[in-house]
């Protein structure tokens, strides 16, 4: 179970949900409270609340006018904003058709450069022995058929070596891999309530677990990665696919 | 409650707005920028300032609208968006001019009449049941934005005082609303 039980109980959600819609928190807290909004429903649920009885105080009170202007900078920004990001975008382009040209020399040593950047990620950590308990493989969501882009391997704790996951990409997707920051939940396969697991690390590494992380995992039916801290919707979640407990070896 | 097809359009709106639909931002302007500007006035008061609030407001929709969780409706979370980012303006410009609660005597008064259609939103018929002093003080934080510190100076009263009548306010509203 992730975040503090503290949060689940309605006088408190409730307390802070109306000094978070009255607007009464620093900066600070109302950052702190945001995060919480993520990974607990009950003040989400407080905050939805207070937000929609004033909203509708709010919406009686007399439109004003805004001026032309405004909307024309608003316009304008969001313009600018659009361009940083296709001009990113297009960048990236220019440099993927440098290597294209780059020839059989670059290729070669692109290839070699990516076989030494994977063969850490692919080999399992040495101080896991054994193989995997559970498995998921993940796949663009809600798209049919799907192809599997990566595996999620999740290893048992094995004295003091932590539990741990390893996402591993599939060759052919790796370069879709991207820079996105991706977010991993849990669906409980007897509730379907999410649960929380934590911000994929940057680098590709080991995910070391705490237990209450590890049994979300080991109960799970699913797993979903999603895009930001929110609760997995449709909007947010990008990749998940079914989690399965694999027996051991037979020798 | 307010208006519902005004409501499902605003979830509409936003919804496209998250899939990327810069005109559906627009239309979202037309359709509620006066309604936003109307409650960052009531905190910023200043009009100019009111107005790059205004513009901020539809920025971070533009950039954030994938933090609105579908809980609650669209219109109560850009509600809490415009006013967190007026109480962030104040708080920038280091000055407190929120508009006084007097200023709009004669609209507080229609919202608590016996016979206005008003009061067949569940929140004006609450909100008239309260004591005259805990409803001052809950609709200056959550209308004007005043802090409790500022409802205290206002109403001259102390602080504890005003704390205690908001704690117990917002409890009588949520049970009358339950109701």
């Amino acid at each position: 179970m992730s975040g503090s039980l503290r949060y689940r109980n309605e006088l408190i959600c409730d307390h802070l949900a109306s000094q978070y819609v009255a607007g009464a928190m620093t900066f600070r807290v109302r950052a702190r409270m945001e995060s919480l909004l993520a990974v607990t429903p009950e003040l989400d649920r407080a905050v939805a609340f207070w937000a929609d009885q004033f909203s509708v105080l709010h919406e009686q009170l007399p439109a004003e006018v805004p001026e032309n202007k405004t909307w024309e900078q608003i316009d304008r920004r969001i313009s600018v904003l659009d361009a940083h990001e296709q001009s990113a975008s297009n960048s990236w382009w220019q440099s993927l058709l440098l290597w294209r040209v780059a020839g059989i020399g670059g290729m070669m040593t692109s290839f070699l450069l990516a076989m030494f950047l994977l063969l850490p990620s692919i080999s399992p950590s040495p101080q896991i022995t054994g193989g995997a308990n559970y498995v998921a493989t993940m796949s663009a969501h809600n798209i049919d058929k799907a192809e599997i882009q990566f595996v999620i391997s999740a290893y048992k704790k094995q004295g003091d070596t932590p539990s741990r996951l390893h996402v591993q990409w599939s060759q052919g997707h790796i370069d879709k891999k991207g820079d996105q920051s991706l977010h991993l939940w849990a669906e409980d396969k007897d509730s379907g309530e999410m649960v929380y697991i934590g911000l994929q690390p940057a680098q590709e590494q080991a995910w070391d677990l705490d237990k209450p992380s590890w049994l979300a995992v080991a109960n799970s039916s699913r797993l979903l990665m999603t895009s930001n801290t929110n609760v997995p919707d449709s909007l947010n979640t990008v990749f998940s696919g079914p989690c399965v407990q694999l027996t051991a070896w037979q020798s | 409650m307010a208006d519902a097809d005004w409501l499902n359009n605003i979830n509409l709106l936003l919804y496209r707005i998250q899939q990327n639909d810069k005109l559906a931002l627009k239309e979202l302007y037309g359709f509620a920028g006066g309604k936003l500007l109307a409650i960052i006035v009531r905190i910023v008061k200043d009009r100019e300032e009111a107005e790059d609030t205004l513009q901020e407001v539809f920025i971070k929709v533009w950039e954030q609208s994938n933090k609105y969780s579908g809980r609650g409706s669209a219109w109560g979370w850009l509600c809490v968006l415009a006013r967190h980012s007026a109480l962030d303006r104040l708080r920038s410009l280091n000055s407190h001019p929120h508009s006084s609660i007097h200023d709009d005597e004669e609209w507080l008064e229609g919202l608590f009449e016996a016979d206005n259609a008003s009061t067949t939103h569940s929140i004006n018929r609450c909100l008239g049941h309260l004591k005259e002093q805990t409803r001052k003080s809950i609709l200056m934080s959550f209308v004007y934005g005043h802090s409790h510190g500022e409802v205290s100076s206002e109403l001259s009263v102390p602080l504890g005082t005003v704390k205690a009548w908001i704690r117990r306010g917002l409890q009588e509203l949520k049970q009358c609303l339950a109701v």
